[in-house]
């Protein structure tokens, strides 16, 4: 059901943009409620897509029932001009080695960044006649992640790669009012700092940074101390300044120099060789050199703002460890984080800043936080649907009532089979939390590499995330308070773990991370990591309707209120937004079945499951 | 237009050169590339945005007020950016593309910092 708005309704309309860098997006507020928002990626397939979001803002037009003429503001997340400031103040301190840097980005500047409302006019075919707004990238963070969340006032944390200047700032809102008061500049930056060790152990920067998570449990920190002395020197209140020559990402084409090479004892791992220890320790090295600083700013914060609430965002607010660790181990009692916590986000938090600091509009928040479970994508009627499958010819079968298509469901799922869940709104942020997503019996020996090698089409040493029934998340994991949005990772309970036999202890310690990671170390192996931790998803009737239902149904019929929930995609691809992506990668993949809504396709009924092209749909997306 | 645009880029490039001696010798050092002895490195914003300021594409707050060279160098760029303004609107049948489309062979990493 969509939900329509029209101007004549008198509701302002902000449309907020994120683009030209990293996963563009659009988000759409429709008299102060978010109304509708997507990132571009969904829509053209292209991973982390940076181009103009014009899909994204077509959608969420589409969605609200207006037009482009009908839009009161249109925000853009960033300052060009202060960017622009930054990029040739870098350029100069490290002249004349910047030189192959400047001759790439000045003429993209020259010919089109510093022309950034014209190109949103052409963009817009001049439909579009209201006024542009700009917001300082790292305020576009705060209020995205200050302003959607439960609290009236809370102190904001905000630590991404670098925006114009700032990389790191602290701040604090209240009611519809938020104001940052300290901030560390580029080019010192904590992002940049995780980047730089993501680009040594031989993964792709701004997508390969959870691997370096994931990785470090692996690992020894043996070389914390090596990157405290040499690389980034931090003091007590969370404040740090990096010693360049170690990077080369200001003035060169990576991000790392020579000279950081040396120290750490060799080149950047290829990313095709296999990962040592060396990787291994020095993804537990940074990760906890993260952990510290992100804890250290804050206790800081915290000291500055005497508040009892935290509020995040930035690509470093995904570190779901660093997370849970100011959360156990920090001095706020409430911890709320933007789920598209990067790049993305921004484009919700300019058009929250049009909507409080330019309109002046108050703020409207009651406990819960009004972010609505993220599901803030397309959704897709089951006429469409029907038509769709009716084209390409595919045999399913259509439920009438939800109780019966959840039976049927829970019974795959029981039966350890690999479903497919296309359901409701797509969502928002990085990660799948029930409408696109695939399932599985966390329970099962063999779900983790079924999944991992005919499914992913990947080779992982990561578990994959559970999702848990929120008043079963207690019986299961040690965490605090709910994790809606899959952003805290916490421990499998102890009742829960098994004791290892002496061939298991000894897999354990196989170089090979694979055979580690499939050790049975719990009741439900395919979601519990090496340290036993779990990146959890908490599941509740208000927000996941559907999805809920589901879960409480499984556990009825097993007695396990867990599922692992795992993005709708195969390696490299964006999350499925459609029904034909859905379609496409359920044919392309051994998924056994598909659910569509109402409609549920088993792979074994497809007539003809193998004239699918699988090596043309695996080659169409780059592996991460 | 390409061709051009690449020329005036490398032609505008000494200057950068020039700027970098002058901020060595009057000891400035605006990317603190030098290792401070501050008992903290926050650095502390003591303003807020203007609400006009948000009309505009450049930034009250981010970073300090910028004087001296590395500004008229700044300038110098912009206002020969006005030379390569793309046109308002785009023909009938022109399909939108953005000239910030990035090019070829710019790893992901640096690309994000321009």
């Amino acid at each position: 059901m969509r939900r329509t708005l029209p101007k004549s309704a008198g509701a302002t309309c902000v449309l907020g943009i994120s683009a030209f860098y990293h996963d563009s997006a659009a988000a759409l507020l429709v008299g102060g409620e978010i109304l509708a928002a997507a990132q571009e990626e969904r829509f053209t397939r292209k991973k982390y897509d940076h181009r103009f979001p014009i899909n994204a803002i077509n959608y969420c037009l589409k969605e609200a029932g207006i037009t482009l003429g009908d839009l009161d503001y249109v925000g853009f997340y960033d300052k060009p001009l202060a960017k622009f400031d930054r990029l040739i103040e870098t350029y100069v301190a490290f002249a004349p080695q910047s030189f192959r840097s400047w001759m790439n980005s000045i003429p993209m500047w020259l010919n089109s960044k510093l022309h950034l409302q014209t190109e949103m006019e052409r963009a817009f075919g001049g439909q579009y006649r209201g006024r542009y707004v700009f917001a300082d990238h790292h305020e576009s963070h705060a209020a995205s992640a200050f302003f959607p969340s439960p609290f009236q006032e809370a102190a904001i944390l905000t630590l991404d790669g670098a925006g114009e200047w700032s990389t790191t700032t602290l701040g604090f809102g209240r009611s519809n009012r938020l104001r940052i008061t300290h901030e560390i500049r580029f080019p010192h930056s904590l992002g940049l700092l995780y980047s730089a060790f993501t680009y040594f152990v031989g993964f792709r920067v701004n997508s390969g940074e959870y691997k370096v998570m994931g990785l470090a449990p692996y690992g020894e920190p043996r070389f914390k101390d090596l990157i405290l002395q040499h690389l980034i020197h931090v003091r007590d209140d969370g404040s740090f300044w990096m010693d360049m020559s170690y990077f080369n990402y200001c003035q060169g084409m990576t991000m790392t120099s020579e000279k950081f090479h040396h120290l750490f004892g060799g080149p950047p791992r290829d990313p095709e060789s296999s990962i040592s220890q060396r990787e291994m320790d020095l993804a537990a090295s940074v990760q906890t050199v993260c952990e510290d600083i992100m804890l250290k700013c804050a206790r800081h914060l915290h000291k500055l703002t005497n508040s009892k609430n935290l509020v995040m965002a930035g690509g470093v607010a995904l570190n779901c460890v660093g997370n849970s660790r100011i959360l156990r181990e920090g001095p706020f009692e409430n911890l709320w984080i933007q789920p598209a916590a990067g790049d993305a986000g921004a484009a919700l938090g300019v058009a929250y800043l049009v909507w409080h600091h330019v309109a002046s509009h108050p703020r409207m928040n009651d406990a819960r936080d009004l972010q609505q479970g993220s599901l803030l994508g397309p959704q897709f009627t089951d006429t469409e649907i029907r038509d769709f499958l009716q084209g390409v010819g595919a045999c399913y079968h259509v439920f009438a009532s939800e109780a019966d298509l959840l039976e049927r469901v829970t019974d795959l799922l029981a039966q350890e089979k690999v479903v497919g869940w296309l359901n409701g709104r797509m969502e928002f942020g990085p990660r799948a939390l029930g409408a696109r997503s695939i399932l599985g019996d966390p329970r099962s020996r063999s779900m983790q590499t079924t999944m991992n090698l005919k499914i992913k089409f990947r080779e992982s040493f990561r578990p994959f995330a559970p999702c848990v029934l929120k008043e079963d998340a207690g019986e299961y994991f040690g965490l605090q308070g709910e994790s809606p949005y899959m952003l805290l990772v916490a421990p499998v309970l102890e009742k829960h773990r098994r004791s290892l036999t002496d061939r298991e202890k000894a897999t354990a310690m196989d170089p090979d991370l694979r055979k580690r990671v499939n050790v049975m170390r719990s009741s439900i192996p395919a979601v519990t990591h090496v340290d036993y931790s779990a990146r959890v998803q908490t599941v509740d009737a208000d927000r996941h309707g559907r999805f809920y239902r589901l879960m409480k149904q499984f556990k009825e019929k097993s007695g396990c209120p867990v599922l692992i929930n795992t993005s709708f995609n195969i390696r490299g691809e964006p999350i499925v937004c459609t029904p034909q992506d859905a379609y496409r990668c359920f044919m392309g993949t051994d998924m056994d079945a598909l659910v569509l809504e109402d409609f549920l396709l088993m792979k074994s009924e497809q007539l003809k499951p193998r004239a699918f092209d699988l090596e043309a749909y695996k080659a169409s997306f780059k592996p991460d | 237009m390409n061709f051009i645009v690449k020329a005036v880029s490398l032609l505008i490039y000494p200057l950068s050169i020039i700027v970098r001696i002058v901020n060595a010798l009057i000891d400035n050092d605006p990317l603190r590339l030098r290792r401070q002895t501050a008992e903290s490195y926050w650095i502390v914003r003591h303003s807020v945005p203007s609400r006009p300021s948000y009309f505009s594409e450049a930034s009250e707050v981010e970073g300090r007020r910028r004087r001296g060279p590395v500004s008229l160098l700044t300038k110098a760029i912009r206002l020969l950016a006005r030379l390569f303004v793309p046109p308002r609107s785009s023909a009938k049948d022109e399909k939108f593309r953005p000239a910030a489309e990035r090019e070829r062979g710019i790893p992901d990493e640096v690309y994000t910092l321009w």
